[in-house]
């Protein structure tokens, strides 16, 4: 299992999309490679852009189907950062 | 302001970047946005993977969620989903705050609510608005917004109704584009 700590990364506000990019080629996509299990920790994040998480999560859906919700869980989201997440799950199974 | 100068960056393919500017004025409580690109203007993006008629309709097709110009694709690609414009709208329009988008000979713009029923709508064109298709050409994009700060809704009526409107509207075109067999 990989923990990736987002507010190292991205800082208080996630919006950057070619860090989440480079989040997605570079971790998340070598650990489902390799059948690893993923926690996406949003802690101390205050929010994040429907770009940004496009960019972290959407290919990995397309990728590997919905399945992958099952490898991802997604820690200390505060209500903000959950609604946009399920906006970005919900309408990439809704394209299927 | 972050989705807008990234949509900049990446749609208008402007040799100069762009203008941002934004004031915040104390007496209305509000933060006024605008932003202007020299790129190559919302048709030609669009028409990279639609066949918008002329500047407006390619606006209409700009402010749709999930329509981008990078592909047909529904869900759009890793890096766009073809919603960060319809979020801006969104944002203005529940908040009934003022929303403008310029671009070629067309210009669009969100006119304040008059019901109290708070809805969003896909298709911009369903929103009180007003447009014109006829102005003096500008070769690139400019967007205003509004933001009242006294007067924002909460965030998460404004999630829930995003969330509903895209998956409405992706289950609409699903629906566009299923084909029965025809039988002669």
């Amino acid at each position: 299992m990989i923990h990736i700590k987002l507010s190292k990364l991205v800082g208080l506000f996630a919006e950057n999309k070619d860090i989440a990019a480079d989040i997605r080629l570079n971790k998340l996509i070598p650990a489902l490679e390799k059948k690893e299990s993923i926690i996406l920790d949003f802690e101390k994040i205050e929010g994040a852009t429907q770009s940004f998480i496009h960019a972290l999560i959407s290919d990995l859906m397309r990728k590997y189907g919905n399945e992958v919700l099952d490898k991802i869980q997604f820690k200390s989201c505060n209500d903000t950062v959950k609604g946009i997440i399920a906006i970005v799950v919900d309408y990439m199974q809704e394209r299927d | 302001m972050s989705e807008l100068i990234r949509n900049v960056l990446e749609h208008s393919l402007s040799p100069h970047g762009a203008i941002v500017s934004a004031q915040y004025y104390k007496k209305s409580n509000t933060i006024r946005i605008g932003i202007a690109d020299t790129g190559i203007g919302i048709w030609k993006s669009i028409n990279q993977s639609y066949a918008p008629k002329n500047d407006l309709e390619a606006i209409q097709l700009a402010l749709t969620p999930g329509i981008t110009g990078t592909t047909r694709r529904e869900g759009g690609t890793e890096q766009n989903a073809g919603a960060g414009l319809f979020f801006i709208k969104s944002i203005a329009s529940v908040n009934s705050d003022f929303f403008v988008i310029y671009s070629g000979k067309a210009m669009y713009k969100l006119l304040k609510r008059k019901s109290k029923k708070i809805a969003l709508h896909a298709d911009p064109f369903e929103d009180r608005h007003s447009k014109k298709n006829d102005l003096p050409g500008w070769e690139g994009t400019v967007v205003g917004i509004d933001l009242s700060l006294d007067k924002t809704q909460e965030f998460s009526l404004l999630l829930r109704l995003l969330n509903e409107t895209l998956r409405k509207a992706i289950k609409e075109r699903k629906k566009a584009r299923y084909k029965k067999p025809q039988f002669i």
